[in-house]
């Protein structure tokens, strides 16, 4: 008898080589386009530079698109990477941090931030993240705490707060003063307009070694999901290996949240879609979704820069538009 | 022979209520030990302190004749393996994704299996007589077929010990005398020790080394089959009237139920 051999390291090879050249694909897309110009030639004589160069479209494309891209990209992978953990946690294919209330939180504790004057980078991250591990500490106390992983409990709680939260929300931004109102009401439909390139630095280094450990902690997750008695059975600290992935995800959500404000259902969809495609195993879904995610994000900040013919639509209202028909359509199409 | 597990006055509270009540066996190396007893008796509290997944303020477990304690978690999956009565998966893993997680302990954190890990699960599976279903997803299997793929999954683990619960719970006869007879064998050619509740008597009785009944949280008789499984100790454990005779094979003690219209009222057991 020969069954299918191991070929884990080939296949999340290949896939991550094939979704990466996804992403930079989507990279070039997004730098190529915007609202002042659609047209492939311009960019094209610009980048190369010589005749015909375009010295305020050579700024835009590198002062502004570039780095917006770069976040979008970030955004998208942290999110869809943090539905992905939590789904596993959980063990429910509908957990996901905005739904948790993991991000309404993080909102609350950044929209404070932000009423506090403070600087985006340590300060709104750090009522950002307080904010997330407060509303995390709630959900888990409201579904009694003892059983930390019970199913639907948690998720039950997390709608509770969520819904909690966006009350909170309104009232804080009922308080604001007109000249704050409009950046934080644009910062909470989900904005990347204000990412320039030492924020991007910022998040790549509280990022990547956040992505780099969720990794490692792959084949963990794959056994979380048989349940904790099972898990725990095959030699996984049930308790530690949860209560890190649980505070390094509700990080990494925290810290996109205080940049770029609330944008759901990258977190629900993206695993979702790359789990019908490439089977559960996380160790290949944690890096699909980190560069899946991201190309997907990029694709949808493109569409909100480029759509509409003046002006643009805040990158949360595509990702929330194209992400609930999907997700319906999913659910309706196939059992998970 | 060695004594493969030994429990030495476990105790263990719920909430205030005591689940286990200075509860000591043995279990001998390579033997078949079936805990049986009515519901709630803390069956499956004692199998998973076993297991180390409840922990116990009193009393004193050893594996393979070292402390519980000592172990370290992933050394203690590689000689204890453990089935749930189910397993519930939500996620679409394939019977053969579910069977090679059980190498998990013996291999990396991202668990990547070398050519002989894979030896060990194809064995597993055809030891279990599950190789033809290896590509299909784990939510389209039937009871049995699931069980079976549990089994496998604990055997890929090359444990010394096994646990069970109820494994044979809401399966058809043929598959309960399957997985009976898989554990036998696994018990006969590998020298496995066998830890199983059921609530079967009978499959107790015709398969069991060593019986142990469990009511209210105490140990209530423990040994082999024919000093265990008389009428006086399964009536008054189970509150009800049995008959128990000898089976034809082998002469294992046989337990059949005594419905009203044929024997004693129930009150004549509340006077004994």
């Amino acid at each position: 008898m020969n069954l299918i051999l191991p070929r884990s390291w080939f296949h999340i090879s290949i896939v991550t080589a094939i979704l990466a050249a996804v992403l930079l694909l989507t990279l070039a897309l997004g730098i190529s386009m915007g609202s002042s110009q659609m047209d492939i030639q311009p960019f094209i004589r610009t980048l190369m530079g010589g005749e015909g160069a375009d010295l305020t479209l050579h700024a835009i494309i590198w002062k502004i698109r570039f780095p917006r891209v770069l976040m979008a990209a970030m955004v998208g992978a942290t999110l869809s990477l943090g539905g992905l953990v939590f789904q596993a946690l959980l063990r429910n294919p509908l957990a996901e941090p905005y739904i948790l209330g993991i991000s309404g939180g993080a909102a609350i504790g950044g929209i404070i931030g932000i009423l506090l004057n403070l600087s985006r980078f340590p300060g709104v991250c750090a009522t950002a993240f307080t904010g997330s591990m407060a509303t995390l500490f709630l959900v888990v106390v409201i579904s009694s705490g003892r059983a930390m992983l019970a199913k639907d409990s948690i998720l039950l709680s997390g709608v509770i707060l969520n819904a909690f939260c966006s009350a909170v929300i309104t009232f804080l931004v009922s308080l604001v003063q007109d000249s704050k109102l409009h950046t934080i009401i644009f910062w909470l439909m989900g904005d990347l307009s204000q990412s320039d390139l030492r924020h991007v630095g910022y998040l790549a280094i509280v990022l990547l070694p956040c992505f780099l450990l969720v990794f490692c902690m792959s084949h963990i997750m794959n056994l979380l999901l048989m349940g904790k008695n099972l898990a725990h059975s095959m030699g996984v600290r049930v308790k530690v290996s949860s209560l890190i992935l649980v505070i390094v995800t509700s990080f990494m959500v925290s810290v996109t949240v205080s940049y770029c404000g609330l944008i759901g259902f990258v977190g629900l969809v993206m695993p979702h879609l790359l789990r019908m495609m490439l089977g559960p195993d996380h160790r290949i879904l944690v890096p699909a979704c980190i560069l899946g995610g991201g190309a997907y994000m990029v694709l949808c900040d493109l569409l909100a820069r480029t759509l509409p013919q003046s002006g643009e639509i805040p990158t949360g209202v595509i990702t929330a538009m194209i992400g609930a028909p999907l997700f319906i359509y999913l659910l309706k199409r196939s059992n998970p | 022979m060695n004594t493969a597990l030994c429990v030495e006055n476990i105790s263990h509270q719920y909430e205030k209520t005591d689940i286990l009540k200075k509860v000591s066996f043995k279990v001998k190396q390579g033997s078949f030990c079936i805990i049986i007893g009515p519901n709630g008796s803390g069956k499956t509290t004692l199998l998973k302190t076993i297991a180390g997944m409840e922990k116990s303020k009193e009393g004193y477990i050893s594996i393979l004749g070292r402390n519980l304690k000592t172990y370290a978690i992933r050394e203690l999956a590689k000689i204890l393996a453990y089935v749930p009565q189910t397993a519930s998966l939500d996620f679409p893993f394939s019977v053969f994704d579910v069977v090679r997680m059980g190498r998990s302990p013996h291999l990396g954190v991202l668990g990547n299996e070398r050519e002989s890990d894979i030896e060990i699960v194809q064995k597993a599976m055809v030891f279990t007589d599950i190789e033809h279903l290896a590509k299909r997803k784990m939510n389209c299997l039937s009871g049995g077929e699931s069980q079976r793929v549990n089994i496998a999954r604990a055997i890929c683990q090359e444990p010394q010990i096994i646990l069970l619960d109820e494994p044979t719970a809401s399966l058809d006869l043929g598959h309960q005398t399957r997985i009976m007879d898989l554990m036998a064998k696994l018990k006969t050619d590998r020298g496995m020790t066998i830890i199983m509740i059921s609530h079967d008597i009978n499959l107790a009785a015709l398969y069991g080394d060593q019986i142990l009944i469990l009511k209210e949280g105490e140990i209530v008789s423990q040994g082999a089959p024919k000093d265990v499984i008389t009428y006086e100790t399964i009536e008054t454990t189970y509150e009800c009237i049995v008959l128990v005779d000898e089976s034809p094979l082998g002469g294992h003690p046989r337990v059949t139920l005594v419905p009203e219209k044929y024997g004693r009222k129930k009150e004549s057991l509340a006077k004994k």
